[in-house]
């Protein structure tokens, strides 16, 4: 059975192609927004919201449904933004059993922001959603309740089947215009399963919550270590279509793809550069297994390390000035960085026994690295290293072997593989190892890549 | 051209073995367990042995036998489809330590009578498989997959085997021959397998 198998992994590479993955954003319709008319503000006004000593509160009342077919997509959009909001945990989000104090007016020129303020409130975002010629239309407003006025206000418009889609479109705006954050709301996650047989592995995305998850490739291959291009219009990921593991690219939303780097040894763990340039590998071509960069297409190749010993797990730094990755040189797997001549090696894990998959948090603010770290003879566990601080901090601890742990765009998140459960499944959590979720739980899922968060033509 | 690197990559992994296991690994299974340095002299050991009667450690997995009764079968071989072959294969998984690509004593004997099956039958070409536990991570493993392939394949050729006949590849973590997650499981999903290509 097995040799069958494998037999149908190389015929299956002859056989295989891209899945024609559509452009949701595009087949299935715009979103189209329009500012509503808003009061004038001063300044950043989301400063002022905050008051010492506690977190800024943020209420969420479910949307107000404008017509009654407007009801189900209403319910979506609130439970949706809510999600999206608990996940950023950027703000403390009063629970909704309060809200009935304040009332519920559907003008808001009657919201009474002292009550507002009397549960506690600190930010109140009110919407209405109602169908109109088949579309579902959706007004949201933020309020700043103790200056009692609209700050922000947006009329979304889009296919009544968007309603997910409209509802991380709004949570990205609030966290934007209430607390200047970026959200990941509209991201994408490439991995690996083997869920439609275990002797092959397709390459999957899903929507950053888990939803939505579909095959990108379907060669009955083995297909890993995906790698996305910054722009988040392509990937690259290893597969053995061939029988030869080679490095491919495929752009997801035009349905096609072509070979990057095939030939002599294998090629794995590829990385995109953030300038969308580059793509460094790991290569087994010149004996054993070296860091290669090249070309986005797989040009003009050249090698970066030169050493007797197992170098792979390539992880650009933000700046694209250093690449992270993993070296048993020392007897046992630790994490390096070098510069992208390979010059100005340093060593960067000292502790653990065995430290791998190294991801370079993408923030503005912080400047951290994460990676999977094996403490003592356990399983491994997710850890950060602070290049400020020079500290190592464990997100993770002794459930199951948690491991590939990489950045949201905002650098404020996680996501990582834990078989905790029994099988390995992709989980997500906020950079402290705290609102850890479970967000596979079909076959065996690995190597997560968190993707960018999409242009604003999209 | 290539074959040149291929020997000077032949030699330079050989040292490398050699440091690994000057390194000092704690980590493989108890059972595998003799002694820190002393078993560094065994392990340069140049001239194999000839292929002798199994002669099984503890830490060699399997304990049928099949690959005499092979070789006294050619039937077996060409009467057989290579699929059949392969479900049924005469040759066996090469062992290996955690995180390690260094040979054991006990791999000896089984690529010895994996040399002396291929001599037997000449045309056979094989695709040597380097395969790893599931507690090191996705990447690391893929090379250390390759690492052990390799030091199947480079053993197998210095025994005479020419390189044509033999292709080597990685699958890493991704095919464990045992789903468990024992010392047991572990032990035998850490390995080089055989599979016949041609015949």
């Amino acid at each position: 059975m097995r040799h069958l198998m494998r037999a149908l992994i190389v015929m299956g590479g002859v056989l295989g192609a891209l899945v024609l993955l559509q452009n949701r954003i595009h087949s299935a319709g715009r979103i189209q927004e329009e500012n509503l008319q808003q009061q004038p503000t001063q300044g950043d006004w989301y400063v002022n919201v905050a008051r010492p000593g506690r977190p800024v509160t943020m209420a969420i009342p479910d949307f107000e449904i404008g017509t009654a077919d407007a009801a189900e997509a209403g319910k979506t959009l609130s439970e949706v933004v809510w999600n999206d909001m608990e996940f950023a945990s950027i703000y403390r989000l009063l629970p909704k059993r309060l809200y009935s104090i304040a009332g519920n007016p559907a003008d808001a020129k009657k919201i009474d922001f002292y009550q507002w303020e009397s549960i506690g409130a600190d930010i109140l975002i009110r919407a209405v959603s109602e169908v109109q010629r088949d579309r579902l239309v959706t007004e949201v407003r933020i309020y700043a309740v103790l200056a009692q006025e609209m700050v922000f206000g947006k009329r979304y418009d889009g296919p009544l089947t968007a309603a997910r889609r409209m509802a991380h479109r709004i949570a990205d705006d609030i966290l934007l215009q209430a607390g200047n954050y970026r959200g990941i709301n509209q991201t994408k996650l490439a991995f690996a399963s083997d869920r439609r047989g275990e002797q092959s592995k397709e390459i999957y995305l899903m929507d950053y919550d888990g939803f939505d998850q579909k095959p990108l490739t379907a060669n009955k291959s083995l297909n890993l270590t995906p790698t996305w291009s910054p722009d988040g219009r392509a990937l690259a990921y290893i597969s053995y279509r061939t029988g030869q593991p080679s490095l491919y690219r495929a752009f997801i939303y035009e349905g096609r793809g072509d070979t990057i780097v095939s030939g002599a040894g294998m090629t794995f763990s590829p990385s995109w550069s953030p300038d969308g340039k580059l793509i460094a590998f790991s290569s087994t071509r010149d004996g054993n297994s070296e860091i290669y960069v090249a070309n986005a297409d797989g040009t003009d190749m050249r090698r970066l390390t030169h050493h007797a010993s197992i170098d792979t797990s390539p992880a650009w730094s933000p700046t694209g000035r250093e690449i992270a990755f993993t070296s048993d040189r020392t007897g046992a797997p630790q994490i390096y960085a070098m510069d992208t001549e390979g010059l100005n090696l340093r060593r960067i894990s000292f502790e653990g026994s065995y430290n791998d998959s190294p991801s370079w948090s993408p923030s503005r603010e912080y400047s951290e690295l994460t990676y999977a770290s094996r403490i003592e003879r356990g399983p491994f566990d997710i850890v950060v290293y602070d290049f400020q601080t020079k500290q190592t901090r464990q997100l993770t601890t002794g459930r199951g072997s948690n491991e590939s742990s990489d950045w949201s765009p905002n650098g404020l998140h996680l996501v990582f593989t834990s078989t905790r459960s029994g099988t390995s499944q992709i989980f997500s959590m906020n950079r402290d190892g705290s609102n850890q979720r479970q967000l596979t739980r079909e076959g065996n899922n690995t190597t997560p890549q968190w993707g960018p968060v999409p242009g604003q033509d999209s | 051209m290539r074959w040149t690197s291929r020997i000077l990559w032949l030699s330079l992994s050989s040292l490398m073995s050699l440091s690994l296991a000057c390194g000092g690994k704690d980590e493989r299974a108890p059972a595998t367990t003799s002694g820190g340095p002393a078993n560094l002299p065994r392990a340069t050991t140049t001239a194999p042995p000839r292929p002798t009667p199994v002669d099984e450690g503890p830490d060699t997995m399997g304990s049928e036998d099949d690959s005499l009764r092979s070789v006294s079968d050619p039937d077996n071989i060409f009467g057989r489809t290579l699929d059949e072959i392969n479900a049924d294969s005469p040759l066996r998984d090469v062992p290996f330590d955690f995180d390690s690509a260094v040979l054991l004593d006990s791999a000896r004997p089984i690529l010895d009578q994996t040399a002396e099956w291929l001599r037997t039958y000449s045309t056979v070409t094989l695709l040597v498989e380097g395969h790893c536990d599931e507690r090191g991570t996705v990447e690391y493993n893929l090379a250390l997959g390759e690492r052990r392939a390799t030091a199947a394949f480079n053993y197998l050729v210095s025994l005479g085997i020419p390189a044509s006949r033999l292709k080597t590849i990685s699958y890493g973590k991704e095919f464990p021959l045992d789903p468990g997650h024992t010392e047991q499981a572990w032990a035998r999903n850490r390995r080089a397998h055989f599979e016949v290509t041609s015949k």
